[in-house]
């Protein structure tokens, strides 16, 4: 506040500045005590009404809010109750104005049964009675008494009542009024132990009923007679005293009647009196002795021909009943069935006869048939030992047909290995390639056998064609090399569902045919993709196959355009058995040729998923081929000592120690061997008395006290043996042994060696 | 009072309707209120017009329209419609006949309006409230005023009016003219008037409730008025200085720059008892005195006062009128012309708007808000208006 003060060092300026101070706080001070002594005085200046306003205010508003919430509730309580009342008043008006409405009489009692509410048509039934009907003073049960003072119900006839309880105080009855009218009188208890009586007029609705009533009643009667009037018999009702009730026209032309005389009440003899049928009619009534109504028949015959049958029934209560019935027709009917009969019986027994006969001629058929029926289970007998007798040959073929020859081929492998004059090699290579073409075609024919036989089952399985292709493109480049062909091979990197060896047999006999039938050119070895198939295809260049012998081809021992200057000998079963194990596998196999231009054969395989967890056993091998064998030791086991030597001979060439022997025992009586043990057993399946390959691995394995690689050599070609090596982990090579698949065997088997 | 504001039942027709419009045509602006107004069947009318208007033509279009329907109004310094807080527009609303019943007067001369005069008056039109009232008077009743704001007769007219209410609210505003100080009116059965004060007797069976309320903490500092003409609410001194002087001096302005906004943005209020009412200050004059919008007197204590957040203490007072009477049909909204201008710079006038829509608050800015015997300023004062309450049946 002392800024308007000057600023000074002088002692002038601050005393002037205090003094300009002290003004103003004096005048604060005057306008201050000024406004306390004035107090409230002076309702007219502004101000101060303004400030007696805000105090009052102050005051006022909290008594103010609590009053205005008092206020409200009561409001509330208030139009609650005003509508509660409204309510009730207009719950009274309508209750009035419903029972008003309705057309019968209601009355209300409390529970006193004193009268507490009636509607007009109520105090209808009293007008122009002095009845004194009050409010709250006249009883339920004064009103009957006074209905009967004030004949309001009929005073000569009791009045009808028919009480129907319901529960224990709701009931309904019916009372007759003296001026004809009929009431329903209903009473139900109300809520409050009250009485509720509505008397309804059913007066309506009784006359109806007995119109009603009548009207049936008529209905049945004209049905009733419209019965009689149409039955096709003569009826007539005769009362006890002889006199005609009720009759239809059939009775009056049936018994000749006398029209004239015919009516209700007639009596029946008078009215029959011209007729024949009189007698049958008229007569005592027909009781029994025991009082019960019997019935009387005749038949009547009269000059005319006409039969009538006449019944007669009693009723209960006196009279009968007379039926006529013309039976003209049922006797004519009779006497024709009783001539059919007699007929009947001599038709009977002439079919009699000729059905004995025939029965005689079938028994005599079904012997005859039986004896064919057992002829022919002897020949199906016979044919069943003759297939049996062939899988045998077809066993012993494999077995000890292939046995020596197995034995002469390994000698000869041996002998080659040897270091001979040339003369003697040469000798013992021709040796050697008459052995193979021995082997071959022996092989050939067996198989074609044992395929025709369904000895051969596939062994399916998903794997990748190529290292199938790589290894036949191998094989066949040199072939084709040789014979001065081209060989070109299309890799392919599909997996097929298949078996492989199947397969591959396929393919080797196309191939093989391919370069056969091929002078000049090249063959191509592919694969094309056939939607969920692989077609895979071995074209050449060669001289190509007329049309007219597509089919033919594919038979055993057809060979077209045989080519003489091969040295080759085919003797044209390659494409028989191509075709056997297509069926076999399911294949499709196509040719399509054009002659001199060359053919393409095909083989279609499905696709197959992914390749299983062991790779085909060719890529296996093809690949451990190198792996050294010199060193090895190898125990031998086949019961042919013939094999025992060949098998020594070819190991020992290359360079493997070889111990053999013919049985178990044999092993067992082998110095050292347990001291020093063979890394591989080659093991003959089938050993003498009837002694497998494996339970001789398992005598080893004891004798050794571990496990060896083993391999099996079997002739058994059949699935569920090599099924169970495999799955016992054995590998197996089926006989006759090639040397060169038995060396990459091995190979592969001391390379899963430390 | 929370049994009443149990929800209004969903079939309850409209009590109330409430328009607004921006055509600058009087007759057109006119045409539009009456359009929407005509949703319900109206007891009576009000509105609150821009006094850019041409006041005889916007009079004759609203005769025209409502005919004898009673319509009352008043200029402003600035409408809330429908839309929210405008300028040069026209808002305005209707009481339905079948939940509001009222009674109108005119006062014409404020100067010589004595305390006899205001119970006759207001005795007369209570008698005539009361034969038609559809809910009991005291309770359910509440009174609307609108006074020329530059009567500077406010308070003695208030005063005078709530003797004679004996307890029934009164709330009110002084017209306004955006900032001219020259040119307020009320309406009144076909006319504009100066000087004048209209009252309108309301009652309902619908719940409402008065709200009055500032947003303002008092501060320590403290000027005594020393020197004042109450006539003319001049105040010539504080502490014995230049009015104007002291008051810059107080709030660190200059003299210069000062205006309406820093009025607006510097309240003072007088303490009474335990409550502050704001003084506003309307001009500055070439004295150095400066004229407040309300009564004034020597020996005043001025309080500085400072700023309580304006949006929140409206959105919570409004909250508090949820609590008692559940949904406002409408607000009927005196609000202080410096509440405009202080939420314009703060800029939360915005806010403020979506506040009043949300709330339907239908009303004006104010030169002065009236509230029972009281003439204060910086306030929202006014009646909320709840949903008609029905009773089952």
């Amino acid at each position: 506040m002392n800024q308007k003060a000057p600023l000074g060092d002088s002692v002038e300026d601050v005393l002037d500045a205090l003094r300009y101070e002290n003004d103003k706080l004096r005048k604060i001070n005057q306008v201050l005590i000024q406004r306390v002594e004035q107090g409230w005085g002076n309702q007219g200046d502004a101000y101060r009404s303004f400030q007696n306003a805000a105090l009052l205010e102050d005051k006022v508003k909290d008594r103010t809010i609590k009053l205005r919430r008092t206020l409200y509730k009561l409001e509330e309580a208030n139009q609650t109750l005003s509508e509660t009342r409204r309510e009730s008043a207009h719950t009274r008006q309508r209750l009035y104005d419903t029972i008003e409405s309705i057309s019968d009489a209601i009355v209300l009692f409390d529970s006193e049964r004193r009268l507490v509410l009636a509607n007009s048509q109520f105090y209808d039934f009293w007008r122009g009675t002095d009845a004194r009907i009050e409010t709250g003073v006249t009883r339920f049960r004064d009103l009957a008494p006074m209905a009967v003072r004030h004949g309001i119900y009929d005073p000569r006839r009791k009045p009808f009542e028919k009480l129907v309880q319901r529960g224990t105080s709701s009931r309904d009855s019916v009372i007759r009024l003296a001026d004809g009218r009929w009431l329903q009188v209903s009473e139900r208890p109300t809520a409050e132990d009250g009485l509720v009586v509505a008397y309804s007029d059913i007066t309506a609705l009784k006359q109806h009923e007995i119109a009603r009533q009548e009207q049936v009643l008529a209905e049945q009667n004209r049905i009733l007679q419209s019965m009689i009037d149409n039955l096709p018999l003569g009826v007539a009702l005769v009362s006890r005293r002889g006199e005609l009730e009720a009759w239809n026209g059939r009775f009056l032309d049936l018994t000749a009647a006398d029209r004239s005389r015919i009516a209700h009440g007639a009596s029946i003899a008078e009215v029959l009196a011209d007729s024949p049928l009189l007698t049958a009619s008229v007569g005592a009534e027909p009781e029994g002795s025991t009082g019960q109504p019997l019935m009387i028949e005749t038949e009547e015959l009269l000059e005319n021909g006409r039969a009538i049958a006449v019944k007669r029934h009693g009723i209960p209560g006196g009279g009968y009943v007379t039926t006529y019935q013309d039976i003209t027709t049922q006797r004519r009917t009779s006497e024709a069935l009783k001539n059919a009969y007699k007929h009947m019986e001599q038709r009977v027994h002439e079919r009699t006869g000729e059905l004995t006969a025939l029965n005689h001629q079938l028994r005599v058929e079904i012997e005859e048939r039986g004896l064919a029926e057992k002829n022919l289970l002897e020949a199906k007998r016979e044919a069943e030992q003759a297939n049996v007798s062939k899988t045998k040959f077809l066993a012993a073929a494999s077995h000890d047909l292939l046995q020596p020859l197995n034995a002469a081929r390994l000698f000869v492998t041996a002998l080659l290995d040897k270091e001979l004059p040339e003369q003697e090699r040469r000798l013992a290579q021709s040796l050697s390639y008459s052995l193979t073409d021995v082997e071959t075609l022996l092989g050939t024919l067996v198989d074609i056998s044992k395929l025709e036989a369904g000895i051969v089952e596939p062994v399916l399985d998903h794997f990748l064609i190529n290292d199938l292709l790589r290894n036949l493109a191998n094989e066949f480049e040199q072939q084709a090399s040789r014979a001065g062909l081209g060989f070109r091979f299309v890799p392919c990197q599909l997996t097929v569902h298949s078996d492989s060896q199947l397969l591959a047999r396929i393919l080797r006999n196309f191939l093989t045919n391919a370069i056969r039938y091929t002078d000049s050119g090249r063959l191509l070895l592919g694969c094309r993709r056939r939607g969920d198939q692989l077609e895979i295809q071995v074209w050449d260049t060669g001289v190509g196959i007329p049309a007219d012998q597509m089919q033919e081809i594919f038979e055993e021992f057809k060979r077209i355009n045989p080519v003489s200057k091969r040295e080759e000998k085919g003797l044209g079963l390659g494409l028989a058995i191509v075709d056997k194990l297509s069926r076999v596998l399911d294949h499709e196999v196509r040719v399509a040729s054009r002659p001199g231009a060359g053919s393409v054969f095909s083989v279609c395989v499905p696709l197959g998923t992914s390749p299983s967890a062991d790779t085909s056993p060719a890529s296996r091998w093809g690949a451990s081929l190198e792996t050294p064998l010199a060193g090895r030791s190898v125990l031998v086991l086949d019961n042919e000592q013939a094999i025992c030597d060949g098998m020594a001979l070819v190991l020992e060439g290359w360079g493997c120690e070889v111990v053999t022997a013919c049985t178990v025992e044999d092993v067992q009586a082998l110095p050292g061997l347990a001291d020093d043990p063979p890394d591989l057993l080659i093991l003959d399946y089938h050993l003498d008395d009837g002694v497998t390959g494996l339970e001789a691995e398992q005598e080893i394995r004891k004798l050794l006290g571990h496990k060896v690689p083993c391999l099996m050599i079997t002739a058994d070609y059949g699935n569920a043996l090599r099924q169970e090596l495999k799955a016992l982990g054995f590998l197996l090579l089926n006989k006759p042994i090639k040397p060169l698949k038995l060396k990459s065997v091995l190979a592969y088997m001391l390379k899963e060696l430390p | 009072m929370k049994a009443i504001s149990s929800p209004a039942s969903l079939d309850a027709s409209p009590a109330v309707a409430a328009a607004g419009s921006t055509q600058p045509d009087p007759r057109a602006a006119a045409l539009e209120l009456h359009q929407k107004l005509s949703a319900v069947e109206p007891a009576c009318v009000l509105f609150f017009c821009g006094t850019d208007y041409d006041r005889e033509a916007l009079g004759e279009a609203l005769t025209d329209l409502f005919g004898e329907t009673p319509v009352i109004g008043c200029t402003t310094a600035g409408e809330i419609s429908p839309a929210g807080m405008a300028s040069g527009s026209i808002a305005g609303f209707s009481l339905s006949s079948e939940y509001f019943v009222v009674e109108t007067a005119v006062v014409k001369n404020l100067a010589t309006f004595t305390d006899s005069d205001a119970k006759g008056l207001v005795e007369g039109m209570l008698q005539r409230l009361e034969r038609r009232a559809i809910a009991p008077l005291n309770h359910n009743s509440f009174a609307l005023t609108l006074l020329d704001g530059m009567s500077i007769k406010e308070e003695l007219v208030l005063r005078v009016l709530n003797d004679a209410l004996a307890g029934i609210p009164l709330v009110g505003g002084s017209a306004g003219d955006y900032l001219r100080y020259s040119d307020t009116h009320v309406y009144y059965e076909h006319h504009f008037y100066s000087d004048a004060a209209v009252i309108v007797l309301v009652n309902t069976p619908c719940p409402f409730t008065i709200i009055s309320g500032h947003h303002l903490h008092p501060g320590p500092e403290k000027l005594v008025v020393t020197r004042s003409d109450p006539a003319k609410r001049v105040v010539h001194e504080l502490n014995a200085e230049p009015a104007a002087l002291e008051y810059c001096r107080l709030m660190g302005l200059s003299l210069d720059a000062l205006d309406t906004q820093s009025f607006a943005l510097h309240p003072l209020s007088v303490q009474v008892g335990e409550n502050h009412f704001v003084r506003s200050i309307q001009r500055v004059n070439d004295d150095l005195s400066l004229t407040f919008f309300c009564a004034i007197d020597d020996g005043v204590v001025l309080t500085r006062m400072s700023d309580g957040g304006l949006v929140e203490e409206f959105e919570q007072c409004m909250g508090e009128v949820l609590e008692e009477i559940g949904e406002p049909q409408i607000v009927i909204g005196c609000d202080c012309i410096h509440r405009c201008i202080e939420a314009e710079s703060k800029g939360v006038k915005e806010p403020l708007s979506e506040l009043y829509q949300r709330f339907r608050v239908i009303g004006f800015n104010t030169y002065g808000e009236h509230c029972n015997a009281l003439h204060v300023n910086h306030t929202f004062t006014g009646v909320a208006i709840g949903a008609p309450y029905r009773y089952p049946v």
